[in-house]
């Protein structure tokens, strides 16, 4: 990856003929540095993972996020994706980051989605507040 | 006569096609060596005279080694001690003297490394590209960090935006982000030279210092002045470059003697080509003998044959040459050890000029012994097959 650009990568999974799913790769802006995001997505659009392959967070930070990661399993492109709503608080020296990985991953959900079903992503999300 | 050769070239397109990619390999083969030379030199010759500095002052160990690491903001393993500076600052020779230490931190994970580069303010003499598109270009305390363009880039950072080192458990303020200067700087990450020291746990250490001398005339003066410092060694640019455009022109001339075989190879295919013809089209020779035609004129004949092969291939050359330059560009930087930022491979018209004679040559050589023999056809075979 070049330095002037910050592609969204979509790498799909198959067994044989059958998909699996996808992996998706992003950068986002973390609070101390780039976050590079790895999500799996299964082929209904649900998180099966989320992964931080590089990011510069100090250590507290970045414990912090490794441990609220596995709340994202499940998660869809119409899930709020919100630190405090459907995802867990986290401390507010990891919010700014959190609040980047949540938007990173919701754009990576919104690709996907449209990826497999461009008219079901079309519809509109109602996200509770 | 053009007609003629034009139409005999089309007549075996098959033959004819695979002579012409021959050739055009090797044309292109040979213009790119000859402009890795001159990219390779110029380039050096840029980023040095860029980086305004004369002299550079390193750790005992290999003087070129240590001076090419330091020029592409490389870490190196053994340290000058601080002292050594103030004796070079005082030196009557020495005009600016501008320490720095310069730290690797793998990022294991990233297979990529941080180079961080410690710098006083003296520095800001020494490089003359030090602009910002953001931010300001100095530091105003000891936890704010400069990036360089690549840098900012891919740590998607801005003017006051943090900045971590996990690794040296730091965390900075981003001041300011570099312009783009098509050297090493911009995938480096500035901070003050005690930060540095400190960060890396190299206090009272430096890994160079970048001398401009008052009168570059009294280089050798100055040199052997500051050779007295002891753990350390001055080597002038100048020196440097020479010896690694030195080191290259080695490599060039082992590649060259290649690309001469290629060449042979290809002027050989061109004969072989234009004997089957000759052997094929015996009965037509003759015939033209037998209608008037010269010996000089079918001789003209297969020589222009091969003279149209080969310029058509010198077009097509230089076409690959210009296509595939930047991918062997890519792939050649991967063994050049601190190749310079710039463009090493520059398709140049003197590249072209300097290559273009000798694949001329080789072409037209290769068809004086086909047509010798399809100039001696007796007007008798051209009956014969009648």
């Amino acid at each position: 990856m070049t330095v002037d650009e910050n592609p969204l990568r979509i790498y799909r999974a198959t067994d044989g003929r059958r998909a699996m799913g996808a992996i998706l790769v992003k950068r986002v802006k973390g609070e101390h540095g780039a976050v590079e995001l790895v999500t799996g997505i299964d082929p209904q659009g649900r998180v099966c993972g989320v992964l931080l392959q590089s990011q510069r967070e100090p250590e507290s930070v970045a414990q912090t996020i490794k441990n609220w990661l596995p709340h994202f399993v499940g998660r869809t492109a119409r899930s709020p994706l919100s630190p405090g709503d459907d995802l867990p608080e986290v401390a507010s020296e990891a919010l700014a980051t959190a609040n980047a990985i949540a938007e990173g991953v919701r754009s990576q959900l919104t690709v996907f989605s449209f990826a497999e079903d461009p008219a079901e992503a079309e519809k509109p999300v109602e996200i509770a507040r | 006569m053009l007609t003629l050769i034009l139409r005999n070239i089309l007549r075996r397109p098959l033959r004819n096609g695979l002579t012409l990619a021959g050739i055009s390999v090797a044309i292109a083969v040979l213009i790119c060596v000859e402009s890795f030379g001159d990219g390779y030199r110029s380039s050096l010759r840029r980023e040095v005279e860029q980086a305004g500095v004369q002299i550079m002052l390193v750790p005992l160990g290999c003087p070129y080694d240590a001076a090419a690491r330091v020029l592409k903001n490389n870490a190196l393993e053994a340290s000058l001690p601080f002292a050594a500076l103030e004796t070079v600052r005082n030196d009557p020779g020495v005009a600016v003297a501008a320490p720095m230490l310069i730290a690797a931190l793998p990022r294991q994970n990233e297979r990529r490394v941080d180079i961080w580069v410690g710098l006083d303010e003296s520095s800001l003499q020494l490089r003359p590209w030090w602009n910002v598109t953001s931010g300001s270009a100095w530091f105003s305390s000891g936890d704010e960090a400069i990036l360089g363009a690549d840098a900012a880039a891919v740590e998607m950072r801005a003017p006051n935006d943090k900045l971590s080192s996990p690794e040296t458990k730091r965390q900075f303020r981003v001041a300011g982000i570099l312009e783009r200067s098509g050297t090493s700087d911009d995938s480096a990450f500035f901070v003050p030279l005690a930060t540095a020291q400190e960060m890396f746990a190299q206090t009272g250490r430096l890994t160079a210092i970048a001398i401009r001398l008052k009168d570059p005339t009294r280089t050798t003066e100055t040199i052997a002045r500051l050779q007295e410092i002891r753990g350390a060694q001055a080597v002038t640019m100048t020196e440097m470059m020479g010896t690694f455009t030195r080191l290259v022109g080695m490599v060039r001339t082992w590649v060259l003697s290649i690309v001469a075989i290629v060449v042979t190879v290809s002027a050989l295919t061109v004969f072989n080509t234009l004997l089957a013809g000759v052997v094929e089209r015996a009965n037509e020779f003759g015939l033209m003998r037998a209608m008037g035609a010269s010996r000089t004129q079918v001789f003209g004949l297969l020589v222009g044959e091969a003279l149209l092969l080969t310029i058509a291939g010198l077009g097509v050359g230089i076409l690959l040459a210009i296509v595939l330059g930047p991918r062997i560009e890519a792939l050649a930087r991967i063994w050049i050890p601190f190749a310079p930022a710039g463009n090493l491979l520059a398709i140049s018209a003197s590249a072209v000029f300097r290559g273009c004679p000798a694949a001329v040559c080789a072409g037209v050589l290769a068809a004086v012994y086909p047509a010798w023999l399809a100039a001696r056809m007796r007007p008798a075979m051209g009956a014969k097959s009648q």
